[in-house]
């Protein structure tokens, strides 16, 4: 795939025309698939960190139309490979050195029923993500506010609000509201510190 | 407040954009930096509250098209191909009906790519099952193996392969099919539609119907519905098929 070929495949799917995204989407896979393979050990973790990958590519490259990388099926690999250790192997629930001792966090397996007090802490955990959330949403200037909300409503398509909200293309929208969403998981994980500092 | 350089890192790491030795070293600072371990926690509880409160419908969109195109790959080669009689499909007397849209009109975008997909994966004109290989003509093994070539993908193979076939050539046809759509999946498509031109207009006349569909579909592709529609039938109802025009 060369550089001015994956250009011209964003630039489709920046101005609408997803196919040849998708033939992009389906070659890719078919060459990445023996190494993603031998990565998982599974065809259908293959397939799921394949799918994980390309829709952070899309991010990237044609929401945010980002130059795209000179290789761009060695990039895809290297998000896979990301997107791998994300799924199986979660390095910061597994074991943390304290004094070169290391001390697994992880429940043994046989403990499967949680305990009353594991219970209210799960409880109070999600409250106070909530409520970081609230607190973050309500930081965020108007436009990021009705941009966010505005997909919970089915009644309003992003497309209409386009115009209303002044502009220039529906891709410039799709930009900004990813750009919104981007500052409320910054928001929302300042103000999910500074709860759980509070509360200790 | 996060550091900004750590919160940066962060981001990164969840956006899949980390080396491999930057990889490396993220996961030494996890287990050695309990701050930076809870500052990691942190981004992916609201990462997660964020996309679950506020979910991204074209997200959500995207994925199940690109779950069925993967799926629809792997049934593809499992199953059995059946070649595709074009007389025999004509002669089912389909009723056609015409109807002209414009790109933003009633069709949803997610039923065009469907049509689209499922109209490719007939893979009409591509009997190969029809050609064998026989040690006694090399030819038909040519255009055989040329065949397997452009089904595994390997579309610069199947141009190679077929660059030298002699224009009044026995299974010539064939040669001009596979060329054009193998330029065509290799982002060529000025050249894949010329050859599929040169095919239409050949004087066999076979799989001159064959080049006319694709021309349709590749002009479709492209979101050129007008000159798509000199070719092919744009159903009236969702739960139609394209059709050739006749």
């Amino acid at each position: 795939m060369t550089e001015i070929n994956i250009k011209k495949i964003i630039d489709s799917a920046v101005n609408g025309n997803e196919f040849p995204f998708n033939r992009f989407f389906e070659d890719t896979f078919k060459k990445l698939l023996p190494k993603l393979t031998a990565l998982t050990n599974s065809k259908d973790d293959a397939q799921d960190v394949f799918i994980t990958s390309m829709h952070k590519f899309w991010e990237r490259f044609v929401i945010k139309q980002e130059e795209p990388p000179l290789n761009s099926i060695a990039y895809i690999y290297m998000m896979c490979r990301n997107a791998w250790l994300h799924k199986k192997r979660q390095p910061w629930n597994s074991v943390i050195l304290v004094d070169n001792n290391a001390y697994s966090l992880n429940k043994a397996k046989n403990d499967v029923l949680i305990t009353e007090q594991e219970k209210t802490d799960i409880e109070n955990d999600i409250s106070l993500k909530h409520k970081a959330l609230s607190i973050a949403i309500n930081e965020l200037c108007d436009k990021c506010k009705k941009l966010i909300e505005a997909e919970l409503d089915n009644n309003i398509k992003l497309k209409d609000l386009q115009q209303e909200m002044g502009y220039n293309n529906y891709q410039a929208l799709v930009q900004a509201k990813y750009n919104c969403k981007k500052r409320l998981v910054k928001k929302v994980t300042e103000a999910l510190i500074n709860l759980k500092k509070n509360n200790s | 407040m996060i550091p900004e350089k750590d919160l940066d890192l962060i981001t990164r790491f969840f956006d899949l954009d980390l080396s491999y030795e930057e990889l490396k070293e993220f996961e030494k600072r996890i287990l050695l930096d309990i701050k930076f371990r809870e500052r990691c926690e942190a981004y992916k509880a609201a990462n997660d509250i964020v996309n679950t409160t506020y979910p991204d419908k074209d997200k959500l969109v995207r994925a199940e098209k690109w779950k069925t195109l993967l799926k629809d790959k792997e049934t593809t080669i499992a199953t059995k191909k059946t070649p595709w009689k074009w007389v025999g499909a004509i002669a089912a007397g389909f009723i056609i009906t015409f109807f002209i849209w414009q790109l933003n009109s009633t069709f949803q975008e997610p039923d065009l790519n469907k049509l689209i997909a499922s109209s490719w994966n007939k893979k009409i004109g591509l009997d190969f099952n029809t050609i064998r290989s026989t040690k006694k003509d090399s030819l038909k093994s040519l255009v055989s193996s040329a065949y397997s070539t452009y089904s595994d993908m390997n579309y610069q193979s199947t141009i190679n392969l077929l660059s030298d076939y002699k224009a009044d050539t026995i299974y010539y046809e064939d040669v001009l099919l596979l060329r054009a759509l193998s330029f065509y999946k290799k982002e060529d498509s000025d050249t894949a539609l010329k050859t599929l031109d040169t095919l239409s207009k050949y004087h066999t006349g076979k799989k001159s119907k064959v080049a006319n569909w694709y021309k349709g579909l590749i002009y479709l592709e492209q979101g050129d519905i007008k000159t798509a529609e000199k070719f092919i039938e744009l159903p009236k109802h969702k739960t139609k098929e394209l059709k050739l025009r006749e």
